[in-house]
């Protein structure tokens, strides 16, 4: 008998993040391809993993806002050592929901 | 998902993608003019594949579920015809693949030899092993004039050989017909599921009593007995080659039980064991010249009587040998283990 217990749930938890990531890799490169085209899929993966793990620190789990998040990472120029000025002030502030700190990060990323 | 947008009054592109459960840039990507003119009702755009939902952090929904596999393939039930008991020939038979601490004692319809007179002092129906045998074969007519598969014909043509020692007559087409026969369906639900039958508790209900898990369920000896004698049976050929199933032994192959899901999963293995043979009983109670006979039955089925005792007399008189039939079949079924 298997009974799942918590500490089993980082296994579970990993794998699912592992997933996303690379559903995360094809979805980069169909939308902004110009973005990614200097990374192959293992460097890609390795520098989406770095910036999920700061998306996650910033209390960002749903993964429509961890996709938004990310496409605006390298929408916006961002290192893999984390977001830009702009976006920490946005990140930073209180009242907002983390969905709404999304929106107003994705807007910025989606101006030409 | 439709995968294209009517831009409505008051929309806005994010508002559009959100709704559509895309990203803003994944909406511009697909709708290259969108991020300088922006959307207009009316306007049409073209929407790309939604994004699935949910949290990244919680893969686990309940993160307690309770998962139970099964440990290795056990005998979980089994079942033994008790009119073959009170006719024991004393041969004890083992098949491959089935427990050697319950070996199958096999009745009197398991043996064989020559010159035995006919019990009950009925008359022989023939001499002669080719006049016997085309006797024999009128019950094909009579009890098999459905055997499109071929079995029944099959089966009479390996008895009479005639084998010389009692064998393991096999046939996968044979596992195929009992797998699709009515009554092998009604006995497979009945080993799952009891309460459908005025008898004791079956699988499921000893896996409640174990809290689903299969690994501490005690083998059940008392299943009812598996009878081919109604619906397409009657005349497919399965009453003739088999009728009553003298043993039966279930195994379970595969379960998966999921507390979340609140339900399992259970692969169940039926080997079925028949004896191939007649004994004494059957051609005093069915034979020609018998008191019974086949009364009440219609004028067809009574004239299988001499097919019945030319079946008999080769056996007894002619050292035909009888077989085992051995038949497996799998059946498979997922329970809500809110079922009573």
């Amino acid at each position: 008998m298997l009974r799942i217990r918590q500490q089993q749930i980082a296994a579970f938890r990993e794998e699912s993040l592992g997933e996303f990531v690379r559903e995360m890799v094809v979805h980069l490169r169909r939308v902004l391809p110009a973005r990614v085209v200097h990374l192959d899929d293992e460097p890609l993966a390795r520098s989406l993993r770095r910036r999920l793990d700061h998306a996650l620190a910033y209390g960002i789990t749903d993964r429509l806002d961890a996709l938004r998040y990310l496409e605006a990472s390298y929408a916006l120029g961002w290192s893999d050592d984390g977001p830009d000025a702009e976006a920490r002030a946005v990140l930073a502030r209180e009242g907002l929901r983390a969905e709404q700190k999304v929106d107003l990060i994705e807007l910025r990323a989606s101006v030409p | 998902m439709a995968d294209s947008y009517v831009v409505k009054d008051g929309d806005t592109p994010q508002g559009i993608a959100k709704d559509q459960g895309v990203s803003l840039l994944d909406l511009q990507s697909q709708n290259p003019g969108l991020a300088q003119s922006g959307v207009k009702p009316g306007d049409t755009v073209k929407l790309p594949p939604a994004q699935k939902k949910g949290d990244l952090t919680t893969p686990c929904q309940t993160c307690d579920c309770i998962i139970i596999n099964l440990d290795k393939p056990f005998v979980i039930a089994s079942a033994k015809d008790s009119a073959a008991k009170a006719r024991t020939s004393g041969l004890r038979y083992t098949s491959p693949g089935d427990p050697d601490d319950a070996p199958m004692v096999l009745g009197q319809d398991a043996t064989f030899e020559k010159g035995t007179a006919v019990p009950g002092g009925l008359p022989e129906v023939g001499t002669t092993a080719p006049v016997l045998t085309t006797q024999m074969d009128s019950l094909l007519g009579v009890f098999a004039g459905n055997d499109s598969a071929g079995n029944a014909r099959k089966m009479f043509t390996t008895f009479q050989k005639p084998n010389a020692a009692l064998t393991e007559y096999r046939d996968p087409k044979l596992d195929a017909q009992v797998e699709a026969d009515e009554n092998f369906k009604a006995f497979a639900d009945r080993t799952l599921n009891g309460p459908r039958i005025t008898a004791s508790r079956r699988i499921h209900q000893a896996l409640r009593a174990a809290s689903w898990d299969i690994n501490k369920v005690k083998r059940m000896d008392d299943l009812g007995i598996l009878a081919f004698n109604s619906g397409a049976a009657k005349s497919n050929g399965l009453f003739v080659m088999i009728d009553g199933v003298q043993f039966a032994f279930v195994h379970v192959t595969k379960y998966h039980y999921d507390s979340c899901k609140a339900q399992y999963t259970i692969e169940l293995e039926f080997h079925l064991y028949d004896v191939f043979g007649l004994d004494d009983e059957d051609v005093k109670t069915y034979g020609k010249g018998s008191p019974q006979g086949l009364k009440g039955l219609a004028p067809s089925v009574r004239t299988a009587t001499t097919g019945i005792s030319s079946w008999w007399q080769l056996q007894h008189q002619h050292a035909y040998a009888p077989m085992v039939t051995k038949m497996v079949v799998k059946y498979q079924r997922t329970v809500s283990t809110s079922a009573p």
